[in-house]
């Protein structure tokens, strides 16, 4: 029930985009301030609901890239997102750190058109991404979050995982603030991430509710549709032979190594 | 490059096409809105990471202008059937692009006809 409600105002958000993220709140008490929530005190983990072993496909029908709706920002964040719009629509490569082969972290390593390899085992979910060979170890052994400075900072950051009837919810804190989590839109070190992942018939749905009390006026509450695939993964690395465009003398456009 | 640019302009010799593009691959580059067909034939045909690039030299009342076409990685090219046999340099092909924004000559490939009538595409 709490799902459906957040699905419709998810589909309604797609329509009206600035009366989102009010409703679903509810639903993500636990994330509001961007606290770490420990699994130990306020969660015991249900039975596993479902097995997401296997390889999936993001499904991105509102485009690929980045998470609709636009995250309710602050006005500082705002105005440096407003900023890499207006050079984008310009033709400009602003602010495009996936485009310039950083690993896009989490929450954007959701957002590639990549496949997804998950291994799932009673105290250990791994997910691979084939993009920048990407990792996630969500720990669903029950332990909390590294605390303090044995919370290293990392791209895709430290995941703890329970299980609530049909649903998987795993927690994410301690992303690293080199990538963003909108092209464009920056991040601080109180980002905190909870993904609600429920099993559809053709996959999995996750929402994902995002709080940074720095740069969100509220908690950011957007969705991904993943697929069932029979894909086989490949590496990937990004930064490999040409990701530097040039124009040479003739006008021509070429793409090099960085450092030629 | 806004200084380079700046540079030019004072010197009197502003080429807009000579500015060089800053770094790889946001979709800003391209108009998606619009879609070119050009024929040509290939000149070089790269398997590259993070993007495929073709090179394809067009004849256009006795001129030749040389168009550079970027395509995705080769893991989602092997996904949609493409191959580094699929083109050879010599092959005549009509490619539709949707062009680079600023002039340049090229853009990002809508699909790629080969000589024996196959189309590939990437989306």
């Amino acid at each position: 029930m709490k799902l459906r409600l957040t699905l419709i105002a998810c589909a309604a958000a797609a329509i009206a985009a600035p009366a989102i993220a009010q409703a679903p709140q509810a639903t993500l008490a636990a994330a509001v301030g961007g606290a770490p929530v420990s699994p130990k005190s306020t969660h015991k983990s249900d039975k596993p609901a479902f097995d997401l072993t296997g390889v999936w496909w993001v499904s991105q029908p509102e485009g690929a890239g980045g998470f609709k709706p636009d995250p309710p920002l602050k006005p500082e964040a705002m105005k440096v997102w407003q900023d890499v719009l207006k050079q984008r629509a310009e033709g400009k490569n602003a602010r495009d750190k996936t485009g310039n082969c950083q690993p896009p972290g989490l929450p954007l390593i959701m957002t590639r058109v990549y496949p997804t390899q998950i291994y799932q085992t009673p105290k250990l979910i791994t997910m691979i991404y084939e993009y920048q060979n990407s990792v996630r170890w969500i720990w669903m052994d029950g332990r909390d979050h590294p605390q303090g400075e044995d919370l290293i900072p990392t791209y895709n950051g430290h995941s703890i995982g329970w299980w609530e009837g049909d649903t998987l919810v795993v927690d994410t804190v301690g992303m690293h603030t080199d990538p963003d989590i909108q092209p464009g839109v920056p991040h601080t070190d109180k980002l905190h991430i909870v993904e609600r992942i429920k099993l559809t018939p053709e996959g999995f749905d996750t929402e994902i509710t995002m709080t940074d009390p720095n740069i969100l006026e509220r908690p950011w509450v957007t969705k991904k549709v993943y697929k069932k695939s029979d894909s086989e993964l490949v590496e990937y690395v990004c930064l490999q032979e040409n990701n530097n465009f040039v124009t040479d003398k003739d006008g021509v456009l070429r793409s090099v190594r960085p450092s030629e | 490059m806004m200084r380079n640019f700046g540079i030019l302009a004072m010197a009197g010799a502003l080429v807009v096409a000579s500015q060089p593009a800053a770094a790889h691959h946001s979709a800003a580059m391209f108009d998606l809105t619009k879609t070119e067909t050009i024929q040509g034939v290939v000149k070089e045909y790269q398997w590259t990471n993070p993007h495929g690039f073709l090179f394809v030299t067009v004849q256009d009342g006795g001129k030749s202008a040389e168009y550079s076409i970027e395509l995705t990685s080769p893991n989602l090219l092997m996904r949609r059937g493409w191959r580094p046999s699929s083109l050879k340099t010599g092959d005549k092909v009509t490619v539709a692009l949707n062009p680079f924004r600023d002039g340049v000559k090229g853009g990002r490939v809508v699909s790629v006809t080969t000589p024996d009538g196959k189309v590939l595409t990437e989306r």
